[in-house]
């Protein structure tokens, strides 16, 4: 469409004529409504030029017929009348585009999902209310600016350890370049609470075969950023220096890290699971009482089922190794998702001794009192060495969120977006967030949510980014500059521009319509949605009433 | 460029599909029922009053996305038998099943009656009553039709004749079946009245949004949910179903808008949540009503009033405890694909000992070099967020094997 889209202010020009196609859907909405009298209906509506119904409009013939129609009359919009927006629309919009018609202009007329709600008398009136309304809609449409953005071939991905790690292989396999924005001194590269851990020197040989696509910026922090999917600038600091990274997309992939507190409480020489994992993997001599404390200090934070989950492997592990030890495991909760639970049963087969409590157990003598929630009684157990997992804390995620202007949950890790939106997904396009300091799926764990993270990122760059369509505009005329929308918008889409006026950046606004909605000098409409739009469909129902 | 099969349009399926189709590459869906959507398009959305994250809308929301994209073909009823690999290329035979239209089935059971290896079964409670079991159904379309001719419904479909499909990649995404409830013939289920299966409660809630019709048309008063049955237990269902916890914990929360004065018991060994806020210890501390037990229940019977009770042992002392509920509902696990066999032979591959196919670690590594991918339930128990995640993974899997075919 080489048409420049007229503003969202101005007049609406008259439309040249409408198309009008109706869809029996193969006898599902023919079943319930009469489509001679909505084909009258149609044909006595003014500005309409061609009626047309079809047995399945979606299909092979009657797409060609209704390409021909749309070829040959003086039509510059049509309305499909039977299927859902839904479902349809992009076939449709791609039937308008090859004909010479441009894809905005397509109005659809919701019959199907009406003859699912209303019985036969009921859905006959309202699809004829629903047809009329559809058809002023149609001929008060206007012409969306739409544009495609470039794509930069890159990744930003901030964040400290394993995840940000399997993040960046996954893309560097799907042939873009990544840049790691790294908080910490260094990416920490085990992976003990993952499923399945990251080989020694993984990280090392990513970098050698992965050349200048693969570069790690240690000890750097975001600052903010600008930008859309395809084309984001991140101002990022190390010291005093600050300096712009061009990226295609993001992936905050973050990792929680040790904290200090049940360390302390315990006596010196307790241990974290990360060094009995090298203990184990070493093959060193272990003591004769072995327990792990796989709990959190505080008891209505997180409790991390990746801890346990851990200590249930080390424990069978410390078993084979040294089966005269005891080994006791302590926690709230044992899990053991999926097949894992084969390892937990193993364990347990084994001679390994799991305890449930719900409190942290106390130091005596060389021993701990724990207190068994099933029985209620106070056990003494034996310690000689003591294993605590302490990788609890968030890290980073305060300043990131900051940047971002993400939401941080109860606990300080990234918030998830709304569920119903794709998974690892954050509210703003083309950020996408995974690792262990996220509020993310406990189930799944953070290679996967990585991952998946990392695949689709990779599949918003290998497509398309169209932008545009029915986005929301400035009337400069109108704008008092009282930064409203600036402040209402979450995608951070309208600005104060140059001539001290807000603008929208259609590569980032969604068209939810928020900041056309409090504008408080009426400055702002959404394309599609204007008031006169809205106004003139409701009006045309009000006439059906009145008649 | 040949494109990419799917073998499978549930959850994993669909969201391979449909990342595949963003990237630009176009896949066949072969499923093996009359719809797709797979085992998320039976269950319920259940936040009654406010979202409680279950995710369903996930699933069943993305399905239609399906239909606007030109990339992505669709055939139901129909079976993948043969599967060859010839030069880089897979050589695919999709054969049509029968399936049972649940809108058109009225549970007659005529065709049951009809069929000649008796490969038509009643399945309680979902929502089509009759399902033909292809595995045990040995005749194409073309020789045997007596279940087609038999129902005056026409609810019987068969799909179109044998094709072959040539693609360059397999994502095989079957998913997983549910346990079936009655081999643990303790548990009363089909026994006993008022004893469910969590399927069947979501099932219910999603066609009428309430479950009296268990509790012979009154709502239930008291509700018990059994976890871990058919997962964490003997042979053939050892592993944890990992979604139990979160599903019945959902459940629970969508009876509790329902009705204020419920009571709810659960059942259970471990609380294992899926996400933060899935904790039903947190849920207890709020809900006075709500009550955890740390048993396992060695049987439900009946007892006078036809009601469910549930015998039970606690660890504090060593009486068998019984108490009364109006429904007791059994959180049954997800078990490996009963076709999983069948499929893992006709790929060549093998299977973990659980029968679940294996996307990880080694043997994940020489199928991917071969462009053939698992995701979804099939490669392990998975939540609805997972598959869809999961089926992104193998689509970008699969996008990086054809890239370097080229």
């Amino acid at each position: 469409m080489t048409e420049k889209s007229p503003p969202a202010h101005g007049p609406i020009g008259s439309p040249e004529g409408v198309g009008v196609f109706i869809c029996s859907c193969g006898g599902i909405i023919s079943r319930k409504i009469d489509l001679q009298r909505l084909r009258a209906l149609a044909a006595a509506y003014p500005n309409v030029r061609d009626v047309v119904s079809f047995d399945q409009c979606c299909q092979g013939p009657a797409m060609g017929e209704i390409r021909l129609s749309l070829m040959a009359g003086d039509i510059d919009r049509f309305v499909v009348v039977g299927c859902s927006a839904r479902t349809a629309s992009d076939r449709f919009e791609q039937l308008a585009e090859s004909a010479g018609i441009c894809p905005d202009l397509v109005t659809f007329s919701n019959l199907l999902d009406l003859c699912a709600a209303y019985s036969k008398p009921e859905a006959q009136s309202k699809a004829e209310h629903m047809l009329r309304t559809s058809l002023k809609r149609s001929t008060m449409l206007q012409i969306t600016p739409r544009s495609e953005e470039e794509r930069l071939m890159t990744v930003l991905v901030i964040g400290n350890g394993p995840s940000a790690i399997t993040a960046s292989r996954s893309l560097l396999d799907e042939g873009l370049s990544v840049v790691v924005v790294n908080p910490t001194q260094r990416l920490e590269e085990s992976d003990h609470q993952s499923v399945i851990p990251l080989e020694g020197g993984a990280l090392e040989q990513m970098t050698k075969a992965a050349g200048d696509r693969f570069r790690v910026l240690d000890g750097t922090e975001v600052l903010s950023f600008t930008g859309h999917p395809g084309h984001f600038l991140v101002t990022v600091s190390k010291g005093r220096e600050k300096w712009e990274e061009a990226s295609g997309a993001i992936i905050i992939a973050l990792d929680k890290v040790g904290s200090e507190g049940l360390m302390s409480s315990y006596l010196p020489g307790t241990i974290t699971q990360e060094e009995l994992e090298a203990k184990l993997k070493a093959l060193e001599k272990l003591p004769k009482n072995i327990v792990m404390v796989a709990m959190d200090e505080d008891e209505t934070a997180e409790r991390s089922p990746m801890s346990t989950h851990d200590a249930v492997h080390h424990s069978m592990h410390a078993k084979g190794l040294s089966s005269s030890s005891s080994v006791t495991v302590i926690a709230r909760e044992f899990y053991a998702f999926g097949q894992c639970e084969v390892g937990y049963r193993k364990a347990q087969e084994m001679g390994v001794r799991f305890i449930r409590s719900e409190k942290i157990p106390a130091v005596d003598e060389g021993s701990l009192i724990v207190n068994d929630i099933h029985t209620g009684y106070d056990i003494r157990i034996p310690a000689d060495m003591i294993v605590i997992d302490n990788r609890t804390q968030s890290f980073g995620t305060k300043k990131v969120a900051k940047a971002f202007s993400l939401p941080l949950a109860v606990d300080g890790t990234m918030a998830r977006a709304n569920p119903k939106s794709r998974p690892v997904a954050t509210h703003l396009p083309g950020i996408f967030l995974c690792g262990s300091a996220s509020e993310m799926n406990l189930g799944a764990g953070p290679t996967m949510s990585a991952k998946a993270a990392a695949s689709r990122a990779a599949s918003l760059l290998h497509s398309r980014i169209m932008s545009g369509g029915n986005v929301a505009e400035v009337d400069p005329k109108r704008c008092s500059s009282c930064m409203t929308c600036v402040r209402t918008c979450p995608f951070h889409a309208p600005r104060i521009g140059k001539e001290g006026k807000a603008e929208v950046d259609i590569a980032l606004c969604q068209g939810c319509g928020m900041c056309a909605a409090s504008c408080p000098s009426k400055a702002i409409q959404v394309y599609s949605w204007r008031d006169d739009q809205i106004i003139a469909e409701i009006s045309s129902v009000l006439e059906d009433e009145g008649q | 460029m040949r494109g990419v099969l799917i073998i499978g349009g549930g959850t994993a399926g669909t969201s391979a599909a449909l990342s595949l189709a963003e990237r630009g590459i176009s896949s066949t869906i072969v499923e093996r029922s009359s719809r797709i959507g797979g085992l998320a398009s039976d269950l319920a959305c259940k936040g009654r009053v406010q979202c409680v994250k279950c995710d369903v809308c996930m699933s069943t929301e993305r399905v239609p996305l399906l239909f606007r994209s030109s990339l992505v073909r669709v055939i139901t009823s129909s079976e993948v038998t043969t599967v060859e690999r010839d030069l880089g290329t897979y050589r695919v035979g999709v054969v049509p099943t029968r399936s049972i239209d649940p809108l058109s089935c009225n549970g007659c059971g005529d065709c049951a009656d009809a069929c000649p290896p008796k490969a038509i079964e009643m399945v309680p409670g979902r929502k089509s009553k009759w399902r033909v079991v292809t595995q045990s159904c040995p005749f194409p379309v073309e020789e045997c039709t007596s279940c087609v001719d038999v129902c005056f419904r026409d609810a019987v479909r068969t799909g179109p004749g044998r094709s072959e499909i040539i693609v360059d990649a397999v994502i095989v995404a079957v998913g997983n079946e549910t346990y079936d409830a009655m081999i643990e013939s303790r548990l009363g289920y089909g026994l006993v009245n008022g004893v469910i299966t969590a399927l069947d409660a979501e099932c219910e809630l999603n066609m009428y949004g309430s479950l009296d019709r268990f509790c012979s048309g009154r709502p239930p008063k008291s509700v018990a949910f059994i976890q871990c049955v058919g997962s964490r237990g003997r042979p053939g269902s050892e592993q944890c179903s990992k979604v139990c916890c979160k599903y019945a914990m959902k459940l629970a929360q969508s009876l509790r808008a329902g009705d204020a004065g419920l009571d709810i018991t659960f059942f259970m060994m471990d609380w294992r949540r899926y996400a933060a806020e899935d904790s039903i210890i947190d849920l207890t501390r709020s809900d006075p009503k709500l009550t955890l037990l740390r048993s396992r229940p060695a049987e439900i019977v009946q007892d006078e009033n036809g009601r469910p009770a549930v015998r039970y042992a606690l660890a504090t002392d060593d009486t068998v405890a019984e108490k009364e509920f109006d429904l007791v509902i059994l959180s049954i696990g997800l078990i490996p694909p009963v076709a999983g066999q069948d499929i893992a032979n006709s790929l060549g591959v093998r299977l973990s000992p659980q029968g679940f196919f294996m996307s990880e670690g080694n043997p994940g590594r020489m199928t991917d070099a071969k462009g053939l991918f698992f995701c979804g339930s099939c490669a392990g128990p998975k939540d609805i967020e997972e598959c869809v995640m999961d089926g992104a993974i193998a689509a970008g899997k699969a996008y990086t094997y054809l890239e370097g075919l080229k």
